[in-house]
């Protein structure tokens, strides 16, 4: 009992009282509580709102920029680089864009199952036959080219394994969170990877009677890659682009920020995953894509170049590589660069197909590219006597890589030789100190100073005039002929001509090395060895562009491979015209060497003979230097280089068509116009009808050729002989090498009389001619009629009127006869 | 006071007729709850689209089930404004044990992030705490509510108690007492574990005693040396590795700080005075865990700014006043600790919740009432706002009865007044009446 009795407890004034169910808080407790119940919540609610003033009002700033910068995307819009096309618009190189397949193994939460430990570490155990069967998936997929016929994917192949193991590998780190699965994916394999792996993270979203619950993280990235379509064509002068798209080298460098284009920007707020959010203030820069290259090189006449390049180099042993070059004289537009061997851009690291070649042009320059022993602490070893020792095993890959990728025609120096001659003879002209019947007297050997020369094969060339001089490549002559013109005089045209200074061609690397000798330098045998091109190390390139002012007009031009830059849409931004830098020689001195030069031609009967094509005037000069500053062959000459520069139409000259072989090695001769000048010969025989070059104007339509025996030959030298007499050639083509190789079979065959024009076809390895259908060309015009043949691979005769039509053809139509047969049809 | 004491006791319905008349005071706090829960559900919207599409799938996920789940709320508000508080006292002590039971079971439950504190049945979970929170607060209220008081003989003398007495009454009966209960309670849900919800049970039940004057002058001064003593305590709490974790994430300094504080730090800094706009936040774009539950408070001051927060406190102190003025305008002792104890939870979780999304307070997982996403907690909400009325209406008929009764005690004064007047005899008017 609480309560207590009030008697009892007497004196002190209280008792207690049972608590009842309607007793209320007493007022006094009621009145104090509530007031301090409501003054603890305005002061509760005080402490908030002030914590909150100090985080938005007083610090907002500083949290809104932290904010701010977390929440901050800038992304990249990455350009499309520009592509570039040839002079008839195809496209030599071009970016598409490709995917990196990329996965993320440690939050693939299907591929392991994790135990965690009791101190909180994660042990993650491969599910292997999880792995297998996603690493198929995923192989199958990568390989089937198109992301949907996975079953014609071959298992069983190298390929798929290799692949299959790399993307086991790959997804088998647990641990790792980005891992490449395949690089330069197409977009339908990257979408159907996509697909895939969204099915199967719902396929097992929740845990089957088959498998666990679990997902696998696999995403993609975008990339770009750079296609050559024509692979190892013209390497040197379109270059490539790194890994990250970046010109290296060639064009693809010398117009890096043309055709890179500017990357753009969008500057967002994005999601705590780096998604972008929707935001108003988003600020985009949008990417220009980069500019297109037009170049004046064409394909067609870039093909012409290779072929007879990389025959001549093979057939004539060239161990330091060779380079052609086929430009306008007028405009300086290059129609054709190349230096052979050369590389793929497509996988320019790879030298694996000019392994041998590279291998045996880097032993036999050890003063250019030779790696010596080392010892450990990095000091050359020396031998007894005190040589250095090659060190076999090195690695030279490096070497390998940079000479392959050299554009020869502006990166190395040779000794341009005979060819200077033509610039020298200008320079006696234009000066006034010689002219075309100018003679000097070759006695066979002439002293200046202590030195002696001679003329090649130590011939006397007695009393000569200039156009002679040049077309026996008298060396006596010009040395008499550079002392009339004298130091100071020969410079300034030799600076003038360009050679002391870069072409200014847009290619990349051009070297500026030269080595010659100043106006205070050139002493006598000096000026001597300099007046026949022994004394000076020049780029081919400066030696075209000099030959090219030498004859057109006395114009030094730009030499350019870019035409003209278009933007995407393939409006053209800028034209690149003739770029004019002086005028060297008046326009009569230009005459004078034309003449000479084509009396060195001189319709197959002068010095430069096989490198006359008949119905085409042509100007040419051949030259054999001596490497003096190289190491000597093994036969102990001096290496040497076969250069030719053949100009056409001689009488006014559109193209040059050069030809360098440097340090060729054929056993039966050295001179170059038997190892250059055969080869711009060819060259000039596909690419004058080609380009539409003007003919002599002659007109040999009545005349008839004697086939000449051509079985025995070598095809290319077979041809050359065909260019001289007028006839036209057509190899076909042959199951093996056809480097060097002899013709086995020719139709027409030997000493038929056929009409100036006819193609002769030649076989390399078989014995007997293929055969052909006769169309049925009746009823055709002449013309329709002839090309139709032609197509067919046979001969054409008009009969009767030209302008009629077709009303009978010597052979049936449908009848099977020898290619290159000679039809007969007559028009009325 | 003019009672009756009933020696019997009446037989009580679950369910009430008429609770009683709505009073002004009661409809105003309806009115601003109504405001608070629109608010809420507005703002739990905002901030719940983008993670419900992101994480769900569904930019409705989240207000769909809140708006369902305020439904079934508002339902038994409906129902819980006319059960009788008395059957509710009735139900306090068998509730308790059911409540014991509930718990031991969520402990029986498969651990998510290494607290067991849902029960799952179906599709459906119950936070445990929360059901045993309210139970909390009837019993204490009903075990508080019966602790005998001293009564004076003369309102004029002081009175002097005895050590003994003052002790049996003051600490055992009114403190002691009604608080044993809550051991239990707490060490289940330590086992859970469930701090925030220890924290928030134990505050509610002394807030109850605080306000009811529970323990006279004891009580105010027993919570001063806890409020002073609670930085002490927080640094002497090392051997608790799950507390501790939280409680070393609780600095100034933000390179330190966990990222959820550091996230709720730059939304509310974000904010500003007037804030980025209605749905316009940043911070709720995956940046800000949780928020849409346990800091949705950041996202509101990130998209109503300064302004938009400061309003939401004064609505929340607004309702928490006028539901203490209701609780002190209730029927009898039980119904008054019972409505302290409902306003007291909700001014807690306010207090704390924007208190820890400020890093005033240490990161604590307490749900802004009627903000936060969450089905049990609104549901129970609901249903304390239900009580809250019923006591309201039964006050409002206790204080009409009682006035009613002035009224009848003045006019039987005022009659007897008259009576007496009536028959008190005035001589000079009598002279007069008969000089005439």
């Amino acid at each position: 009992m609480q309560e207590s009795s009030p008697k009892k407890q007497k004196g002190r004034g209280y008792r207690l009282r049972q608590a009842s169910a309607r007793d209320r808080l007493d007022t006094g407790v009621r009145s104090v509580c509530s007031k301090l119940g409501v003054a603890a919540v305005v002061v509760a609610a005080a402490i908030v709102i002030h914590s909150l003033y100090v985080i938005q009002i007083k610090n907002g700033a500083t949290y809104r920029q932290y904010a701010a910068q977390q929440q901050l995307m800038d992304t990249t819009i990455k350009a499309t680089r520009g592509e570039i096309y040839d002079a008839s618009g195809i496209t030599l190189a071009s970016t598409s864009v490709v995917w990196t397949i990329w996965a993320d193994p440690s939050y693939s939460s299907i591929l392991y199952t994790s135990q965690t430990a009791a101190d909180g570490t994660v042990t993650k155990t491969l599910d292997p036959a999880m792995c297998a069967e996603v690493s198929r998936e995923l192989t199958l997929r990568l390989l089937s080219g198109d992301g949907e016929s996975l079953d014609a994917v071959d298992t069983s192949s190298d390929a798929y394994q290799q692949q299959y193991q790399t993307v086991y590998d790959a997804l088998s780190k647990t641990d790792a969170a980005y891992v490449t699965l395949a690089t330069k994916v197409n977009n339908a394999v990257k979408l159907s990877i996509e697909q895939y792996v969204t099915a199967f993270n719902k396929a097992h979203k929740k845990a089957t009677d088959t498998s666990r619950k679990g997902r696998i993280s696999v995403s993609s990235e975008k990339s770009f890659q750079r296609n050559y379509p024509y692979g190892a064509f013209a390497a040197a002068v379109l270059g490539f682009t790194d890994a990250d798209g970046v010109g290296t080298y060639g064009l693809e460098k010398s117009y890096q920020s043309t055709l890179a284009g500017v990357d753009g920007r969008t500057i967002t707020q994005r999601n705590a995953v780096g998604n972008a959010i929707a935001d108003a203030n988003a600020t985009t820069f949008a990417a220009k894509d980069g500019s297109n290259l037009v170049l004046s090189l064409d394909v067609n006449v870039q093909e012409i170049v290779e072929r007879y390049l990389n025959e001549a180099i093979a057939a004539n042993t060239v161990e330091n590589r060779g380079t052609a070059i086929v430009m306008n004289v007028k405009t300086g537009a290059i129609l054709a660069m190349a230096s052979k061997p050369d590389f793929d851009p497509n996988d320019p690291l790879d030298y694996s197909t000019n392994l041998d070649y590279l291998n045996e042009l880097v032993r036999a320059e050890p003063e250019l590219y030779g790696i010596y022993k080392k010892d450990a602490d990095g000091n050359e070893i020396k031998d007894e006597n005190g040589n250095r020792i090659l060190d076999e095993e090195a690695d030279y890959s490096g070497y390998f890589r940079d000479i392959q990728w050299k554009n020869k025609a502006i990166t190395e120096l040779y000794y341009p030789g005979s060819v200077f001659k033509v610039i020298t003879s200008a320079m006696g002209i234009d000066s006034g100190l010689a002219n075309i019947n100018t003679t000097f007297t070759c006695a066979g050997a002439y002293g200046v100073a202590k030195e002696t020369y001679h003329c090649a094969g130590h011939k006397a060339h007695g009393t000569i005039t200039l156009a002679e001089a040049l077309r026996q490549s008298c060396n006596i002559y010009y040395i008499q002929l550079g002392q009339r013109i004298g130091s100071q005089t020969f410079y300034d045209y030799f600076d003038a001509f360009g050679f002391t200074s870069r072409t200014g061609v847009d290619l990349p690397s051009e070297t500026n090395f030269m080595q010659y000798y100043k106006a205070d330098q050139l002493g006598e045998v000096q000026l001597a060895s300099s007046a026949f091109g022994q004394a000076m190390a020049i780029t081919p390139l400066q030696m075209c562009t000099a030959v090219a002012a030498a004859v057109n007009g006395g114009y030094l031009v730009t030499p350019h491979v870019v035409d003209k830059i278009t933007d995407s849409n393939g409006n053209v931004i800028e034209e690149v015209g003739a770029n004019v830098r002086r005028q060297v020689i008046s326009a009569s001195t230009s005459d004078a060497i034309r003449q000479i030069m084509e009396y060195e031609v001189g319709n197959g009967t002068g010095g430069g003979k096989y490198a006359y094509v008949s119905g085409y005037r042509i100007g040419g000069k051949s030259g054999t230097s001596e490497q003096l500053n190289m190491d000597r062959r093994t036969d102990g000459d001096y290496k040497k280089v076969a250069s030719f520069a053949a100009v056409l139409p001689a009488d006014d000259p559109e193209i040059i068509v050069y030809v360098m072989l440097d340090d060729p090695n054929n056993a039966k001769t050295d001179y170059s116009s038997l190892l250059a000048a055969p080869v711009v010969g060819n060259i000039i025989s596909e690419v004058a009808p080609y380009l539409g070059i003007a003919t002599d104007g002659e007109d040999r339509s009545g005349t008839t050729v004697t086939v000449p025996n051509l079985v025995g030959t070598e095809w290319s030298s077979a041809q050359v002989q065909l260019n001289i007499k007028g006839l036209k050639h057509q190899l076909a083509e042959s199951e093996s090498s056809q480097t060097a190789a002899a013709v086995t079979y020719q139709y027409p065959h030997a000493g038929a009389k056929v009409a100036y024009g006819t193609t002769v076809y030649l076989y390399t390895d078989t014995y007997e001619g293929q055969h052909t259908e006769v169309p049925d060309v009746t009823g055709k015009s002449a013309d329709f009629a002839r090309q139709m043949l032609s197509a067919a691979g046979l001969n054409c005769v008009v009969e009767g009127d030209a302008n009629g039509t077709v009303q009978a053809q010597s052979e049936d139509a449908g009848a099977s006869v020898q290619r290159g047969s000679i039809i007969t049809i007559t028009c009325g | 006071m003019a009672t009756i004491r009933r020696k019997h006791r009446e037989p009580v319905r679950p369910l009430q007729r008429d609770p009683g008349p709505w009073s002004r005071l009661v409809i105003d706090w309806l009115a601003t709850l109504a405001v608070i829960m629109v608010f809420g559900l507005v703002m739990l919207f905002s901030a719940s689209y983008t993670t419900g599409y992101l994480r769900m799938g569904d930019s409705f996920h989240y207000i769909k089930q809140q708006a369902l789940c305020m439904m079934i709320g508002l339902g038994c508000m409906f129902v819980m404004s006319y059960m009788d508080y008395r059957f509710l006292r009735k139900m306090a002590v068998p509730g308790y044990f059911i409540v014991l039971v509930m718990l031991a079971v969520t402990l029986t439950m498969a651990p998510l992030n290494g607290c067991r504190r849902w029960i799952r049945f179906g599709g459906f979970t119950l936070q445990s705490s929360e059901v045993a929170k309210f139970e909390m607060i009837l019993l204490c209220s009903s075990l508080a509510a019966k602790a005998p008081q001293i009564e004076k003989y003369d309102p004029a003398r002081r009175v002097r108690v005895t050590p003994h007495t003052w002790f049996y009454v003051r600490v055992w009966k009114q403190l002691i007492f009604p608080v044993l209960p809550l051991l239990p309670v707490i060490v289940l849900l330590a086992l859970e574990p469930h701090m925030s919800g220890i924290v928030l049970t134990v505050a509610v039940v002394g807030t109850i005693l605080l306000l009811s004057g529970s323990g006279g002058i004891l009580t105010w001064v027993g919570a001063g040396a806890a409020g002073l003593m609670l930085e002490t305590l927080l640094s002497h709490v090392d051997s608790i590795p799950y507390l501790q974790d939280r409680l070393d994430g609780w600095t100034q300094d933000l390179s330190k700080m966990t990222d959820q504080t550091v996230q709720s730090l730059y939304a509310i800094g974000s904010g500003g005075l007037t804030g980025l706009g209605l749905g316009n936040s940043v911070e709720k774009q995956l940046w800000l865990p949780e928020s849409t539950n346990d800091f949705i408070f950041s996202v509101v001051c990130e998209e109503l700014g300064f302004i938009g927060a400061v309003l939401i406190i004064v609505l929340f102190v607004l309702f928490i006043v006028q539901g203490l003025l209701i609780a002190y305008r209730a029927e009898n002792l039980y119904c008054t600790m019972v409505g302290i104890g409902i306003m007291a939870q909700i001014a807690w979780q306010v207090f704390c919740n924007i208190a820890v999304v400020t890093n005033t307070l240490p990161n604590t997982g307490i749900s802004l009432p009627f903000f936060s996403s969450g089905g049990t907690s609104l549901i129970l909400l609901l249903a304390e706002m239900g009580v809250m009325v019923n006591i309201g209406r039964n006050g409002e008929r206790a204080a009409q009865q009682r006035e009613a009764m002035r009224a009848q005690h003045e006019a039987a004064k005022a009659e007897r007044e008259a009576d007496r007047a009536s028959r008190t005899i005035d001589l000079d008017a009598a002279r007069r009446a008969r000089e005439v």
